[in-house]
């Protein structure tokens, strides 16, 4: 006794599966690429004495972004090696706040955010004391603003990583899914349940 | 000096056709990707992962190529009878 309605059913979800993940990989692909167009990166480096715990500040204190949206990746490296003092950086754009960890002396830590409006946004390191002693700067985002020359444009702007490793996951479930439907309708295959529900040896 | 036993003409099934032609695709993203990769100067931890993920894949495409497209053949090679000289033993 074959089981037509069972293999039917597999082979019909098996199949959608197949075309919702093929469908999937091409729709993320050129979202991710969009973004790339206006994306820069930008490097900032705290360097910092923090004996008298005067001399604290980043190395860049007004970056000019532009025009809008403009995609930020801040990489802030500590760079202050007179002290164990832990630095971050912190900006507020439309009510959210974006930081990094809090980075000790010779580590690195990183924040991406979307700019979608021009402006100026203050940006400043977050521990107590450190935006006083002279730890922050701004944002100058303008429409015509070209990209400052203190931004660094070096990096990997597409982020091919996920992509990619969304498509591995893609693939290996693609093959998974044909696996159990080729078996369910190969000729070779029968449906034993009915023969397991009697109990049959 | 080999006769073909028995013989079974391949299913030829069509999803696995299609199967194939994702693969397909996928591997093509993936060997891209490594291109991309290498012309950006990324890191080879990364390449190395998208170039094996594609092998992965090639094996697969081809594993289901053998299976749905080559018959099912089974051949047995035909040996001569052996031929043992005459010796004298122990004379």
């Amino acid at each position: 006794m074959r089981g037509s309605r069972y293999s039917t059913l597999s082979r019909t979800a098996g199949l959608l599966m197949v075309f919702f993940l093929a469908s999937l990989i091409p729709s993320v692909a050129p979202a991710a690429a969009d973004h790339t167009l206006a994306s820069i990166e930008v490097f900032l480096t705290i360097v910092g004495n923090s004996t008298d715990a005067d001399n604290l500040f980043f190395d860049k204190k007004v970056i000019i972004l532009g025009p809008t949206p403009v995609f930020v990746n801040v990489t802030l490296i500590n760079l202050d090696f007179t002290s164990t003092l832990q630095h971050n950086f912190t900006t507020r754009l439309a009510g959210v706040f974006y930081t990094t960890p809090l980075v000790p002396p010779g580590e690195t830590g990183w924040v991406e955010f979307w700019i979608n409006q021009t402006g100026t946004f203050p940006y400043w390191c977050a521990i107590p004391g450190h935006r006083i002693a002279g730890m922050e700067g701004a944002f100058v985002v303008t429409d015509t603003g070209a990209i400052s020359g203190e931004a660094a444009p070096q990096g990997i702007a597409l982020r091919a990583y996920w992509i990619g490793l969304i498509g591995i996951f893609a693939m290996v479930a693609v093959i998974l899914v044909s696996y159990f439907i080729i078996k369910y309708e190969s000729r070779h295959h029968t449906d034993q349940r009915e023969h397991r529900r009697r109990g049959l040896p | 000096m080999t006769e073909i036993v028995r013989t079974e003409a391949p299913s030829e099934s069509v999803t696995a056709l299609l199967v194939i032609y994702i693969l397909t695709f996928f591997l093509l993203f993936f060997a891209g990707l490594v291109v991309f990769g290498l012309i950006q100067g990324w890191s080879p931890a990364w390449l190395s992962l998208w170039m094996g993920i594609m092998f992965v894949g090639l094996g697969a495409l081809i594993d289901l190529y053998r299976r749905n497209f080559l018959p099912d053949e089974m051949l047995v090679k035909v040996r001569l009878p052996k031929v043992v000289q005459r010796r004298k033993l122990r004379e």
